[in-house]
């Protein structure tokens, strides 16, 4: 059984993983773009844009694509906004590895090669591993394929710096036991909502949207680039377009497979759909099949099942916990099974708006805040069922801030979201922070002509323990909830992020 | 920890159906019913007055004065009634996804005053459209042009316009779901404005292909319901880059080709068992 490891225990910077991983992608990145085989037609099979690619001078004007029949075959097939996300990228990174491996054998080095894992939540492990941070190799000599200059990491006042800041990422999706959820405004499960035949991939499932969403963003950071455009440019890692291009976009969604099967082991609920239409892909709704050519280059078409018999993928993880906590403490959830969560299944019969912003908000700088007014029906419903507990096979009463329809062309940019409760009659206010959003994928999701409808992108974020801590209160002004959204770096104006709706739902029975 | 332990267990509780599915199935029940009675009407009438008009039942030319008489025996209202009941059949079964967004959006004891006004905004958009193309039907017909040049003229017209990138515009345009105001005045005219707005896409989506049960009066049902399939297979198509380009629905192929497939698949493990 081949073992993917931790790249930070490797044994040093440069350990020979690693080593082999650059001499492999060195070798791979000078093939034509029209090679299956090659780097850049990997990273094609993710997204592509050729604005972007041309501009950072990975195509040349004049070079030709991969043909017709291989674009519309192998290209763009990254799901996203789907519960389809983790097989297809399960699948895409299990193409990947044979593709490195057997061109590390070919350098004549290890025929075990496998894929490291970045495990940003591990203490001390949050920053970009070394060996992708230097131009150059061990040796010092330059051109070390590792190193991607369009990776400008989270701070824009110090570009290149990248780690992944910890205030920004959580791990609150492995809390989830519900693979898919609703579309309506609740939580949309672990691995997405199943799309059926109304595939927007606007809705991010828990996984995706944290930590994957804000890593993408954090890593690949932005940058202006006035002579070329007026608004801020992604690094290679900020947009699904350009991020397959970083060789540690690899190490990244590695990490997020290893989450995946780390969230089946840790709760004997935690399982993967069993619908037809999960199992058998895309391709049962009429749409693309999942595909990816092999080292020779003929093309392995795959399932989401084949991808959920973890057995018979052929790799393991050296470490499944989710940050570096022995996964025992975890595991402790698979006892027997009792009272009313066990069996609860959201349906979405009782997704119910309880209040909504009045006009959309825009966001530049530093964030942004408003205020969302609460239904005072709503609110005494949502109170009283929280004051008492879920009977038998009830589903617990939760409550989420939705942040709807967000646009703008600022794919890097992560803000952290609040909710704010206004004292009364002298008592202080409180803020508690939800969580944060990622907005891996908004140009795309903004613009009207290039197969999108221009809606944006939306998110929803549990806040159903601030809102339990004051339901209550008589202390806190519960008519109004402020919602402040704080920027990791500031948001250009040009970028032109908003958000056109922000809403306060509640699910339960 | 092996791996041979991370292998799946089945659903606790027998579930087939999604979340997310439940709530689209919430929507289409209704709309299915409502589509169903439409239809059912549509069928029953014997009235066809709208289509008698429309239609050539293979384009017999008409004069001003024939059009006259008739017309003194169809009131207008009745004449839209006709429209709206096709337009009712026809277009119910794909605005799931418009209904469902204002359902979810709007607090709950707005609901139904939420997706009335989008009916009615949509409603409004569909009757008005019915106008200039029942119009341009009968001008056809006063011009008393031959049978084959008037299907040439109505086909290139249909043509053309299914592979124009205003279609692709509009059929992208249908799947919009924008926020939506929840509170007051605002609220109202925001449900209101969806119904026209998505009446105006689907409008621009669906007009040329209208012409086809309106073109037929023996087979009308017949040609409402192959227009009708065509058009929800056409919706089923991601949203693409606007271009001029020849253009079928092809998700429905593929959905088609794998279903028989599958059933291929255990037709023949069916004669292996045997």
């Amino acid at each position: 059984m081949l073992v993917r490891k931790n790249v930070w225990e490797l044994g040093g910077d440069w350990a020979d993983p690693i080593l082999w991983y650059a001499r492999a992608v060195g070798a791979l990145k000078p093939k034509p773009i029209s090679d299956r085989t090659s780097w850049r037609f990997w990273a094609g099979m993710h997204g592509y844009n050729q604005g972007l690619w041309e501009f950072y001078g990975y195509k040349a004007a004049k070079e030709k694509l991969p043909a017709k029949a291989d674009f519309d075959e192998f290209w763009q097939q990254c799901q996203h906004g789907s519960w389809y996300f983790l097989p297809w990228h399960r699948g895409y990174l299990i193409g990947f590895e044979k593709l490195i491996r057997a061109t590390v054998v070919s350098l004549k080095g290890p025929a075990d090669w496998t894929l490291p894992y970045w495990n940003y939540f591990k203490s001390g492990q949050n920053g970009l591993p070394p060996a992708f941070g230097s131009p150059d190799w061990p040796d010092g000599k330059g051109n070390n394929p590792l190193f991607v200059e369009q990776r400008w990491g989270p701070d824009p006042k110090k570009p290149g710096k990248v780690f992944v800041p910890l205030n920004a990422v959580n791990l609150d999706a492995m809390g989830i036991h519900e693979f898919t959820g609703v579309a309506s405004g609740g939580d949309r499960g672990f691995g997405g909502v199943d799309t059926g035949f109304e595939h927007g991939g606007t809705k991010h499932g828990d996984i995706e949207s944290q930590p994957h969403d804000q890593v993408h963003g954090l890593v690949g950071g932005e940058k202006m680039f006035p002579k070329a455009s007026p608004r801020p440019l992604p690094g290679l890692m900020s947009a699904p377009d350009t991020a397959g291009l970083d060789p540690i976009f690899w190490l990244h969604h590695a990490n997020i497979d290893r989450l995946w099967q780390s969230w089946r082991l840790s709760d004997h609920r935690n399982t993967d759909p069993e619908e037809s239409s999960w199992k058998k892909g895309p391709a049962s709704h009429g749409k693309h099949q999942f595909v990816v050519p092999l080292p020779d280059g003929s093309p392995w078409v795959y399932t989401p099942q084949q991808m959920s018999d973890f057995a018979g993928v052929g790799y393991t993880y050296s470490d499944f916990s989710p940050a570096g906590t022995p996964l025992a403490a975890v595991a402790s959830a698979t006892a027997a099974p009792s009272g009313a969560a066990t069996m609860a299944k959201s349906t979405g019969a009782a997704v119910e708006v309880v209040g909504v912003s009045a006009k959309a908000l825009a966001v530049a700088g530093n964030g942004a805040q408003t205020s969302v007014p609460v239904e005072p029906q709503m609110h005494a419903k949502v109170a009283s069922k929280m004051a008492t507990t879920a009977a038998p096979g009830a589903r617990e009463e939760r409550v989420f801030l939705n942040l709807e329809n967000v646009r703008g062309y600022s794919d890097a940019t992560v803000l952290q979201v609040y909710v704010h409760f206004a004292g009364k009659d002298g008592t202080p206010s409180a803020e508690r922070q939800v969580g944060s959003i990622g907005l891996f994928g908004i140009t795309k999701a903004t613009e009207t002509d290039a197969g999108h409808t221009g809606g944006g992108l939306s998110y929803a974020l549990n806040i159903t323990k601030p809102y339990q801590e004051f339901a209550g209160s008589a202390n806190v002004d519960l008519a109004n909830i402020g919602v402040r959204l704080e920027a990791v770096a500031p948001v250009q104006q040009s970028a032109e992020v908003s958000v056109g709706r922000i809403s306060i739902v509640r699910q339960g029975d | 920890m092996s791996a041979a332990s991370a292998s799946c267990g089945k659903a606790t509780d027998g579930s087939t159906m999604t979340p997310a599915a439940y709530e689209r199935l919430q929507i289409r029940i209704p709309l299915a019913i409502a589509a169903a009675a439409a239809w059912a009407a549509a069928a029953l009438s014997h009235e066809r007055k709208l289509v008698a008009f429309c239609s050539s039942d293979v384009w017999t030319a008409i004069s001003l004065d024939q059009f006259a008489l008739a017309i003194t025996f169809s009131s207008p209202a009745s004449l839209a009634g006709e429209w709206m009941l096709m337009v009712a059949a026809m277009m119910m079964p794909m605005l799931a996804g418009a209904v469902g967004h204002v359902r979810a959006r709007s607090l709950p004891r707005r609901r139904k005053r939420s997706l009335a006004l989008f009916v009615i905004g949509y409603c409004a958009i569909w009757g008005a459209c019915g106008i200039p193309i029942v119009l341009a039907m009968l001008t056809l017909r006063l011009m008393q042009l031959s049978p084959v040049v008037t299907i040439a003229l109505v086909g290139s017209l249909i043509l053309i316009w299914q592979f124009s990138p205003a279609k692709q515009l509009c059929l992208n345009r249908c799947h919009d779901q924008p926020p939506l105001a929840a509170h007051g005045i605002a609220a109202d005219l925001a449900a209101l404005g969806y119904g026209v707005t998505q009446a105006i896409w689907c409008c621009g989506t669906c007009w040329a292909l209208m012409l086809v049960p309106l073109m037929a009066q023996d087979g009308h049902l017949f040609a409402m319901a192959a227009t009708s399939a065509y058009l929800i297979a056409e919706r089923l198509d991601p949203p693409r880059r606007p271009a001029w380009e020849i253009r079928w629905p092809s998700t429905i192929v593929r959905l088609l080709w794998f279903r028989l497939s599958l059933w291929r698949r255990s037709d023949n493990a069916g004669r292996v068992r045997a």
